[in-house]
């Protein structure tokens, strides 16, 4: 219904938006993939993914540019500074996942853990203020400064490059989940731990596992937007914010309909600000968005519930 | 069971509490900056005063979020005996030869040679710059140096809060943690903390040297400014505010009236701080600024419809709403209007609507440099720019050329600033103490360094009996020039406050040629990337 109001009210503006939109979706789709992993494996919320992608940007911002306060300006190409920050995503995942699976705070209730993944956030976005010596701004992409004209709407090749990689990765991600066997075990894991722990799946290997990957990929979240917005925190947290919310969709199990999620909060904010439907104050935007998102997990639950997305592996 | 569940529950307490002391800690501490500067600082040339390498006391933050990340007194200067003496080292800024700000003369910073039509030092005073009252004007109401000593003697030189006869204490609140913070508050805090070591190596004024307290209130955060406030005010009890840059200074005003605490060069981003008689900005108002760009959009583009880019404060709405009001007596239509946040991480969507409304030029208020930098490097990413450019406030940095790149000077893009940039006299002298600065200068900055100088020269003049009324009444008396090399005048009288000619309504227009908006390095120091507007380059808010 809004589909046809938009094209009989400003068809002009539909398409770029959808395309800028969906250029958009990579902000958020790759911080809602480390989330949506961490999740099934500790059905904890990883806030420590969002430490995790800010100290990655200001690491990688530090590594290619440097700041102000150090005495060279001349940092690394991009491709060793990638891998080192995504290397050192991955180390904090290990020592984090290490922590939390641990033979102690494995069995702590899972509040306690998703408290002390929240407090392991905001150690990280201190020791990233405080410790990596990098200015704000934006550090220029691997990807060069290329754009691509798509129906009517400019994407930068950075942004391309983004959704391709979290398209990549969520492919990849499903595939692994549904057909290996690393991927039934954290399915397992996920569904029933005491179980998983009787048929001999071993937990702590496999939840420590999981949080490098997570971690790695949580960096990668952080290199990218180094480049889309830059090193601030109140702009990389508000990203981290809004993958929490789309990783939601899925019942924070299911990598497709967190994809979805984040294509649909990038398509709806974008038409809305663009003015596909008309001229919306900003405050109503985030309310129209927001309850849009939230009515679809209503309706995604009643139709599929979410242990049915789980046990298929979806 | 149980003890599982004890432990559970100090766990979790012991790690919220270390990660809000961290995150506390986190926003900008200010004790690296004030004090230490920031870290792998070059290392001071032989002579100068180092901003970066005064020793300053442990900072304690606390884990409540409302309670400022404060930092302990810098006190810098040492002890007065060995700053008294010429080449004695200090034990505040380490130097190396020692041959530094005590040197008399070190400390001026009248032009540097060959500069042309810069930095006379109007005041006459000794102090590090111009300022001060103009030749001719009304002499400050002032005792008699014999009265004002007696007076002083009286109280044991407790004159009033915030003064001993050994200290004046000063304080500021900058929001260390915004976005840039690197690039505004922390540079702006250096570089008044450098001003009152030198003078403090001088040996202060009339025996009393300066104790400078800074507070950090975040992002900002509301709730941490109004205990900055507190805490500077009532509990370290400063004799005056000096410097700061937060958004909230707004909130402060009214308890800076009541408590009539003198506030020098503030961030003067609110109409409140103009009209606040305890408060002597230094940068002119937003809404003057709308009328006075305005006019000059219409006078110099004639667009026949303009877009409007504004922050989502109040402050800044009622700005855009004056640039509507020119627009509307003109006959120029306002097609669009983006209200943004400093925290919107993609502003593509808006750069579409604008393309889509067309309008002839874009006049941007946010006041925060980020907020404009994503429009602009998001509208070059889409190839869009109107057809008669950009315009707008709050872009006079050194640094913000480089932020936003070439694309908007190719394409048309001015400022408008309250000070000629970047005044040679501010340069020379920075480069000279402050080498930090480098390419760090910004339009607030300067009113900040020449209102710090400004204030010197008052004291000076009203002697040892130092008082909040007393400074008031010298401030509010005569105009104030900063010299031909910032060009600009204030007058902080009831009736000066709104004065043509001044600060209050006459500022400059600048346009982009490239995007090395640096000082140059030779005596003039101008932006290379910034020239006076050829068709207009004085403007000036007639419109009420």
């Amino acid at each position: 219904m809004s589909l046809v109001a938009a094209l009989t009210y400003n068809s002009d503006l539909l398409r770029p938006a959808l395309v800028l939109g969906v250029a958009a979706a990579g902000l958020y789709g790759l911080l809602a993939v480390s989330l949506v992993l961490t999740y099934r494996v500790s059905r904890t919320i990883g806030f420590v993914q969002g430490g995790i992608a800010l100290a990655g940007a200001y690491l990688y911002r530090s590594l290619t540019i440097g700041s102000e306060q150090t005495t060279t300006n001349e940092g690394l190409g991009f491709v060793p500074a990638l891998v080192i920050t995504v290397a050192a995503g991955a180390a904090v995942g290990a020592v984090y996942g290490a922590v939390v699976t641990g033979k102690r705070m494995a069995n702590y209730p899972r509040i306690v853990v998703t408290m002390f993944s929240l407090a392991s956030l905001l150690l990280l976005a201190g020791f990233s203020t405080t410790l990596i010596p990098a200015d704000e701004g934006r550090v220029p992409s691997a990807f060069g400064t290329g754009v691509v004209k798509i129906f009517g709407g400019v994407a930068t090749v950075h942004q391309v490059a983004t959704v391709a990689i979290l398209l990549a990765l969520v492919g990849l991600l499903t595939v692994a989940l549904r057909c290996t066997r690393t991927g039934i075990f954290i399915r397992a894991i996920a569904d029933d731990v005491d179980a998983s722990r009787v048929v001999g799946i071993p937990l702590t290997r496999m939840g420590s596992s999981v949080y490098v990957f997570s971690g790695a990929i949580a960096a990668l979240a952080g290199v990218l937007l180094a480049s889309s917005v830059g090193t601030a925190m109140p702009n990389i947290l508000f990203i981290f914010l809004r993958a929490l919310i789309v990783a939601v969709l899925g019942g924070l199990t299911s990598l497709p309909l967190a994809l979805a999620g984040c294509l649909l909060l990038g398509v709806a904010e974008t038409s809305l600000t663009a003015g596909v439907f008309g001229l919306v104050p900003t405050d109503q935007r985030e309310l129209l968005v927001m309850g849009l998102i939230f009515g679809l997990v209503f309706v995604i639950n009643r139709l599929r519930p979410i242990r049915v997305l789980e046990a298929t592996g979806f | 069971m149980r003890s599982t569940n004890r432990r559970s529950r100090i766990l979790v307490g012991l790690g919220l509490v270390g990660a809000l002391t961290l995150a506390a800690c986190a926003d900008g501490d200010s004790t690296s900056s004030t004090a230490g500067g920031p870290p792998k600082a070059p290392t001071p040339e032989a002579g100068s005063p180092a901003a970066t390498d005064a020793p300053s006391e442990a900072t304690e933050g606390d884990a409540g979020a409302a309670v400022p990340n404060t930092d302990a007194a810098v006190s810098a200067g040492g002890d007065p005996s060995a700053s008294a003496t010429p080449g004695a080292p200090t034990a505040g800024p380490k130097s190396k030869g020692g041959a530094s700000a005590s040197t008399p003369g070190a400390a001026s910073a009248s032009s540097p040679s060959g500069g042309s039509g810069s930095g006379s030092v109007d005041s006459g005073g000794v102090s590090p710059g111009p300022g001060g009252p103009q030749a001719g004007a009304p002499t400050p109401r002032s005792q008699t140096p014999a009265a004002s000593a007696a007076a002083s003697a009286a109280k044991g030189g407790a004159t009033d809060v915030g003064v001993t006869d050994k200290e004046i204490k000063v304080g500021a609140i900058y929001m260390h943690g915004m976005q840039l913070a690197s690039f505004m508050p922390k540079p702006m805090e250096r570089l008044i903390e450098a001003q009152l070591r030198v003078m403090n190596d001088q040996g202060g004024i009339h025996g009393r040297k300066f104790k400078y307290i800074g507070c950090d209130d975040g992002v900002p955060d509301a709730a941490r400014t109004r205990a900055c406030y507190k805490k500077l005010v009532e509990q370290d009890k400063i004799f005056a505010f000096l410097g700061g840059l937060t958004f909230n200074s707004g909130l402060i005003q009214p308890d800076i009236e009541r408590d009539k605490v003198p506030a020098l060069a503030p961030g003067s981003l609110y109409r409140s701080e103009w009209e606040n008689p305890w408060s002597f900005a230094i940068h002119m108002g937003m809404e003057h600024e709308a009328h006075a760009g305005g006019q000059w959009v219409v006078d110099v583009l004639k667009p026949k419809k303009i877009g409007l880019l504004c922050l989502n404060n109040a402050e800044m709405q009622a700005t855009c709403d004056a640039s509507t009001a020119v627009m509307k007596k003109a006959g120029i239509k306002v097609v669009h209007r983006v209200t943004t946040s400093a925290e919107t991480p993609d502003m593509s969507g808006d750069v579409l609507a604008m393309r889509a409304a067309d309008p002839d030029h874009i006049i941007h208020y946010t006041t925060h440099p980020a907020a404009t930098a994503r429009f602009m490097l998001d509208a070059s990413q889409q190839d869009y720019w109107p057809p008669k450019g950009v315009s707008g406030n709050h872009m006079a940095g050194e640094f913000a050329g480089a932020l936003i790149g070439n694309y908007p000077a190719k394409h048309g893009y001015w400022t408008n600033t309250t000070y000629k940039l970047w005044g040679p006299e501010l340069v020379s002298w920075s480069r000279k103490y402050v080498p930090d600065q480098e390419g760090l200068h910004n339009h607030v900055m300067q009113g900040q360094w020449w209102s710090t100088n400004v204030f010197f020269d008052v004291l000076k003049k009203m002697g040892p009996n130092v008082t909040r009324e007393g400074l008031k009444q010298a401030l509010e008396t005569g105009e104030y020039t900063t010299g031909p090399g910032l060009d600009q005048k204030f007058m902080w009288s009831p009736k000066g406050r709104n004065a043509h000619g001044t600060g209050a309504r006459r500022e400059f227009m600048y346009k982009a040629v490239h995007s090395d908006w640096a000082a140059t390095k030779d005596a003039a120091a101008t932006p290379g990337g910034l020239v006076p507007d050829p068709d207009r380059f004085v403007i000036e808010d007639t419109f009420d």
